[in-house]
């Protein structure tokens, strides 16, 4: 990963590529490379879409090893949906086969000057810019069943559907997993929206030719490796729970809490959520012939995932996500899974974050124009997206407009970006994230639901205020860090409970690339990219107004704890202490 | 009013009639969780995350008349 691939989409004549050496973000990956290059070359007052911003696909620092659980690939870029910096991060192949190809990034710059659409083959051999308009307005299924055709089955591909051709804000780029299928997603911000402002509507990677990426020290990451994949194996959630019921096995359980936002964040629970459970998802799949185990990339060994197939064993899509099943789910009132696997299917094909189009669809609920619980206006309300009706591009700019086009006063945003499946009032630490991430609301970033409700890495009450601050700024270091290198957040519920194996996770890092980094250097480096990206949203204009709540949470409690969001505003401004104490020092 | 006993992922195998998903105790106000798992052949270990009425609780807590309990073995997600 010494090479940083150039392509420029607005060069004279046709697209260029330029290869470079990594020298100037040398040592950086995931993550903590996009947020780098975005926040230097990218201007922050641009138009996200305009020829100024550019779009950065980085692999992490181990991927593309024999590291178990490496398979995760970093997309920035000036989001247009929160007109901040935007990571997104997606499973699936793409981050193992980029990063044996040599790649630590592909930086997509500039604008074509016609509306041709391109495709992008890389392969050992070097990089071809091909424009296809064959391809217009396509969904992700039927773009990769074109690339089966001419390249075969053995290739990681990203793509966008129509929603990123019409450039909306709540567009995602496709990844796909070990089957072909375009079902892992860089959801979040709208990056499928960027990349289509760019003309560029599928990338073939294909590591043909190439091997693994060597470590340093080949036996010591072997060792460290082996260390690792036992500490996850061992623990509960990482070794049997997130296998055997998915992401899903949260439904009950924050329902149970009372933090399951139901029917647009009205009451805490939902009288369906047993309907809709991760229990009776894996029952049905193992009945009807699906899979509830499965894993998105070569190397991963928690296999969160499955398959979901319809009552003739058809395949309808991957086994919707925790966040998918609550958005499309208790969020809108509707308690059918058959009816959220297809919502999730018409979502990876358009090209569309569940979590955004989701909320969007409960905002529109709200307002009236479909009932909360028509499942099957939700789905006719998703393919007009699809279609760019009106209305269709409407929800596709996701919550924040849809709220304001339709005169909604409830509408969960923070810095526009739609919130996840947890309430703030009753799971108040998820609250401090959702406000302060500089990413705007976004429960991977600092997940407090771990210690919150699950009793991972400890326990913080999620009713009470005390203790949440702190909570979620190291939740938020911890996880800048480990986007940074590539390895699935996932593994953080073993490494905060067992400190031999967050050891061994150091010592792969260190074995990789010859490092002598401890626990003080992670914090270190997840400051650092916090810091980075704080920096640009400063210069794109944010100010701490934009690390709140909607005003709802502070004055509507939400039942059944009747609780409010009660963490005061100078707390929340205390998240990333470390940029005071280093002025004042 | 009746205790209800909800159990959750792993710790329904094997529990109340099938299916079911929650069971009711009568008359056993006064009663804790400890007991009542005991019944269940629930070791104490597996129930990592207890709620009474949706807040977080223990085995020793005493169980009044109404109360809901959610038993879960340690799970994440997200």
């Amino acid at each position: 990963m010494d090479k940083i691939l150039r392509i420029n989409m607005g060069a004279e004549g046709e697209p260029s590529a330029t290869i470079t050496s990594n020298k100037e973000y040398e040592g950086l990956g995931g993550r903590g490379l996009t947020s780098a290059v975005i926040s230097k070359e990218v201007t922050p007052l641009c138009h996200a879409l305009g020829e100024e911003n550019k779009l950065v696909i980085a692999p992490g620092l181990l991927s593309g090893s024999i590291g178990v659980m490496t398979g995760r690939l970093s997309i920035g870029c000036k989001s247009p949906l929160t007109g901040g910096i935007k990571e997104s991060n997606a499973g699936g192949q793409a981050a193992q086969v980029l990063a044996r190809l040599g790649y630590a990034a592909i930086i997509i710059e500039g604008k074509p000057k016609t509306d041709d659409l391109y495709k992008i083959v890389i392969n050992k051999d070097g990089i071809k810019i091909v424009p296809d308009n064959s391809l217009k307005m396509l969904g992700n299924y039927k773009v990769i069943e074109k690339v089966k055709e001419e390249y075969g089955e053995k290739v990681a591909c990203l793509s966008i559907g129509q929603a990123g051709e019409m450039k909306m804000a709540s567009a995602s780029i496709a990844c796909t997993d070990m089957e072909l299928r375009p079902t892992r997603h860089a959801g979040r911000g709208g990056v499928g929206a960027v990349m289509g402002s760019k003309g560029v509507k599928l990338i073939v990677l294909d590591d043909k030719g190439m091997s693994m990426r060597a470590p340093k020290d080949p036996e010591k990451f072997k060792d460290a490796n082996k260390r690792f994949a036992e500490g996850l194996q061992k623990h509960p959630v990482t070794g049997q729970g997130l296998a055997a019921y998915g992401t899903n096995v949260l439904t009950n359980i924050l329902n149970e809490a009372g933090g399951y936002p139901t029917r647009n964040f009205k009451t805490g629970q939902f009288e369906g959520a047993s309907n809709i459970s991760g229990e009776l998802m894996a029952e049905i799949e193992a009945k009807r012939g699906g899979q509830p185990t499965h894993g998105c990339h070569r190397g991963c060994i928690i296999k969160c995932s499955g398959i979901y197939v319809d009552k003739d064993g058809n395949y309808i899509s991957k086994q919707p996500e925790y966040e998918t099943v609550w958005a499309h789910g208790g969020h809108c009132g509707i308690d059918d899974l058959d009816k959220i696997a297809m919502l999730d299917h018409l979502d990876d094909d358009i090209g569309i974050d569940t979590i955004e189009t989701g909320v969007a669809i409960g905002v529109a609920m709200d307002a009236g124009i479909i009932k909360f619980g028509d499942a099957d206006g939700a789905i006719r309300l998703v393919k007009e997206i699809g279609e760019g009706t009106p209305l269709g591009r409407i929800l596709g700019s996701g919550a924040g407009t849809t709220g304001k086009v339709f005169g909604v006063e409830r509408v969960p945003v923070v810095k526009n970006q739609a919130l996840p499946a947890y309430d703030p009032r009753s799971v108040k630490g998820i609250g401090v994230t959702y406000a302060t991430s500089p990413m705007g609301a976004d429960h991977t970033a600092g997940y407090c639901i771990a210690t919150n409700i699950l009793k991972s890495g400890g326990y913080v009450d999620p009713l009470k205020t005390e203790g949440q601050v702190e909570l979620s700024r190291n939740l938020q270091v911890a996880t800048a860090a480990i986007d940074a290198t590539g390895l699935c957040l996932f593994i953080a519920f073993a490494i905060l409970d067992q400190p031999e194996t967050f050891q061994a996770m150091l010592d792969m890092i260190n074995a990789f690339y010859g490092l002598e980094m401890t626990a003080d250097s992670v914090v270190k480096l997840g400051q650092t990219i916090l810091s980075t990206e704080r920096d640009f949203n400063k210069r794109a204009g944010f100010t701490s107004a934009q690390d709140r709540l909607p005003h709802f949470f502070k004055v509507e409690s939400v039942a059944p704890h009747n609780e409010i969001f009660d963490i005061k505003d100078e707390d929340l401004d205390s998240v990333f202490n470390w940029e005071t104490t280093a002025t004042t020092n | 009013m009746p205790i209800t006993v909800k159990l959750f992922a792993t710790l329904r195998k094997g529990q109340f009639p099938e299916s079911a998903t929650e069971g009711k105790f009568e008359h056993y106000q006064g009663i804790t969780i400890r007991q009542i798992i005991k019944w269940l052949h629930i070791t104490e270990e597996e129930p990592a995350i207890i709620f009474i009425n949706g807040r977080h609780s223990d085995l020793d807590q005493e169980l009044k008349s109404g109360d809901i309990v959610s038993l879960f073995p340690l799970v994440g997600g997200g």
